[in-house]
């Protein structure tokens, strides 16, 4: 009994717990200098591996933190401009001795790097790696010793000390780094690309909505309305107002020269009544005239530093501070999953419930009219009537002179009936229309999106579905002959309820088995283009489903096979 | 030689039949599978049928 209750425990499939996680953490970092073996330019390589490709929300970049303390003080970040491309295919980023002198004041030094992947448009970003280190000595200066001698002995002429070679000229900065931005303690560098992608602009979006809605999301996503935005009546209070005005007051002598500046573009030179006016009254209406422009500022939660460069510096930088705390992110999150689920659950379960309702035989024999008088069946042009493969030929020329329109109203008027109510319909007609719904998959380019819709409900798969079966007609003979053969199949299975095209193609799968069963089970067509990446791709949503019927039955088989060994020997 | 032969044909056509639940599901799975899935699938019982039974030997040698 023990051993048996063991072998059920060990037999029964239990979830792999992988680490799913919404973006990966990149794999296998490390730092270089010279990697390329070039060892006057000076370049220190970050590599990484990209991820496995089993994510959410794949990298749309990297952000590459870069320091020379380990980030203890220094901690700049710079982000490349593309993301995720190949699995597990190694990126890299190199900091040019230019960059590192223009930072760090030296190109020679112990630097440390980590990297994170960050998907934007999820708001989704990764852990950082592990930090990785490299020492580094490019341009540093070589010791020089100089040493007396008194011996009387004409000394060996010594050879002559290496010169010492000024390090070439650094050249400028790199051109792609144009702002630095601290974003939750982490100086984020903007790339030209992502100025020229926008990337800037959304996180300036997603910074402004964060301190109006308390959702750091950009203005699109707030726009499909990601974010619940509260509207609060607020109350205009004079008290408020008049301690604001303090506060400006008050902050007006650290925006003194900004204030200045500002005041000779606004006010026209050639306004003789306001220089008229005394220094301490100008004080007065500057104060006034900028009062707003202050306030806004005031209800920025962002400190703004003024850093000073030397003329030497060509890469202006602008450090804004923007203290974010991630726990209210994670509050708010958690309330707006709240809020959605308890909107799902109002809704009211009916809806999905209700089903359309069955004809009535009057209404089904009134469609089947109207499909006979729409199909024309191909007749003789001689007495004699068509054989069968004449037939097939004329119904094959007829559908091919039909308009896309005209095939997509033979098939609505199926929908109507039902593809299952066919039977009452003479079996030309059926022939017919099956050579219709061929025609459909073949054309399925020249479909608009609701003609696919309505190709979709005649073969009772999703809309998305018909584009793969029509690229797997092409291929592969089963679902060629499922296709060929739904309407006959789905008239005789009337009364199999749910009765769809992926029934029809495990049918003639079961029918292929039996006559061939090594070519079903040892296929090598196009194997070479199968990856893990995309198997099932070509199934359809309805096989899929299908599909997954059988896992529970195989897995209980297996139990039953390993159940009896196990009791065979007990036995023994 | 060819008695040594015949007794792993019979050690594999009972290795089979202990295995036939399991083949019967792996079939209807494979049946109700397409395209790639169903190669993917089919190849992978084949090949795992045929090293389970060349390695009968190995796996219940004493």
């Amino acid at each position: 009994m023990l051993r048996i209750c063991l072998a059920l425990f060990l037999l029964i499939p239990t979830p792999a717990f992988a680490d799913h996680v919404p973006t990966q953490t990149p794999y296998d970092i490390s730092i270089a200098c010279d990697a390329d073996g070039d060892t006057t330019k000076g370049d220190i390589t970050v590599t990484w591996q990209e991820s496995d490709g089993f994510e959410d929300s794949p990298p749309e970049r990297y952000a590459i933190a870069f320091s020379n303390d380990n980030f203890v003080e220094t901690n700049y970040a710079v982000a490349n401009s593309t993301g995720w491309e190949t699995a597990l295919s190694y990126k890299s980023y190199v900091f040019t001795a230019s960059y590192r002198e223009t930072i760090f004041g030296t190109t020679a030094d112990t630097f440390y790097a980590k990297v994170r992947a960050d998907n934007d448009t999820d708001a989704s970003y990764s852990e950082w790696t592990g930090i990785v280190s490299v020492d580094c000595d490019y341009g540093s200066i070589p010791t020089t010793t100089t040493t007396t001698t008194t011996t009387t002995v004409p000394p060996k002429p010594e050879p002559e000390p290496e010169p010492y070679v000024e390090p070439e000229p650094l050249p400028p900065p790199p051109e792609e780094i144009i702002v630095d931005v601290k974003v939750e303690g982490v100086d984020k560098t903007y790339t030209q690309a992502d100025v020229n992608d926008g990337t800037i602009e959304r996180d300036q979006e997603r910074i402004d909505n964060e301190d109006m809605f308390g959702c750091f999301m950009t203005n699109a996503q707030i726009d499909r309305g990601d974010c619940v935005i509260i509207i609060e009546e607020e109350e205009v209070f004079e008290d408020d107002i008049i301690e604001e005005e303090i506060i400006i007051v008050e902050e007006k002598v650290i925006v003194e020269e900004e204030v200045k500046e500002d005041v000779e573009n606004i006010f026209p030179e050639d306004d003789d009544d306001i220089f008229d006016i005394l220094p301490e009254e100008i004080f007065e209406e500057e104060i006034i005239v900028f009062e707003d422009e202050i306030l806004e500022f005031e209800e920025l939660p962002i400190e703004f530093e003024v850093i000073e460069f030397d003329m030497e510096d060509i890469a202006p930088t602008v450090v804004v501070e923007i203290p974010i705390q991630d726990e209210i992110i994670e509050e708010v999150i958690d309330e707006e999953v709240e809020e959605d689920v308890e909107e799902v659950l109002d809704e009211p379960i009916q809806e999905d419930v209700e089903e359309e309702p069955e004809l009535t035989e009057e209404e089904i024999a009134e469609e089947i009219e109207q499909i006979q008088e729409i199909v024309e069946i191909p007749k003789s042009s001689t007495e004699l009537e068509f054989t069968e493969e004449e037939f097939e030929e004329a119904v094959e020329e007829y559908v091919e002179e039909l308009e896309t329109e005209e095939v997509i109203e033979v098939l609505e008027e199926v929908n109507d009936v039902g593809v299952q109510n066919l039977s009452q319909v003479t079996e030309e007609t059926q022939e017919i229309i099956q050579a219709v719904v061929e025609e459909a998959i073949e054309d399925i380019e020249e479909l608009t999106e609701e003609q696919i819709e309505v190709v979709a409900e005649v073969l009772q798969v999703e809309a998305e579905d018909v584009e793969i079966i029509a690229e797997s007609v092409k291929d592969d003979e089963v679902i060629a002959e499922a296709v060929e053969e739904y309407v006959e199949r789905a008239v005789e299975n009337a009364e199999v309820e749910n009765y769809t095209l992926a029934d029809v193609v495990t049918e003639i799968s079961y029918e292929s088995f039996i006559e061939n069963p090594i070519e079903t089970f040892v296929d090598f067509n196009n194997l070479g283009d199968i990856t893990v990446a995309n198997i099932g791709d070509d199934m359809t949503q309805d096989q899929k489903e299908k599909a997954q019927e059988v896992v529970v039955p195989v897995i209980l088989t297996r139990i039953a096979t390993m159940a009896a060994f196990v009791f065979r020997r007990g036995n023994v | 030689m060819f008695k040594k032969l015949w007794k792993w044909f019979v050690e594999a056509l009972k290795e089979t039949l202990n295995l036939s639940w399991t083949l019967v599901g792996l079939v209807i799975a494979t049946l109700t599978l397409t395209g790639s899935a169903q190669q993917v699938t089919g190849l992978a019982t084949v090949i795992t049928l045929v090293v389970w039974l060349l390695t009968l030997g190995f796996r219940n040698g004493k």
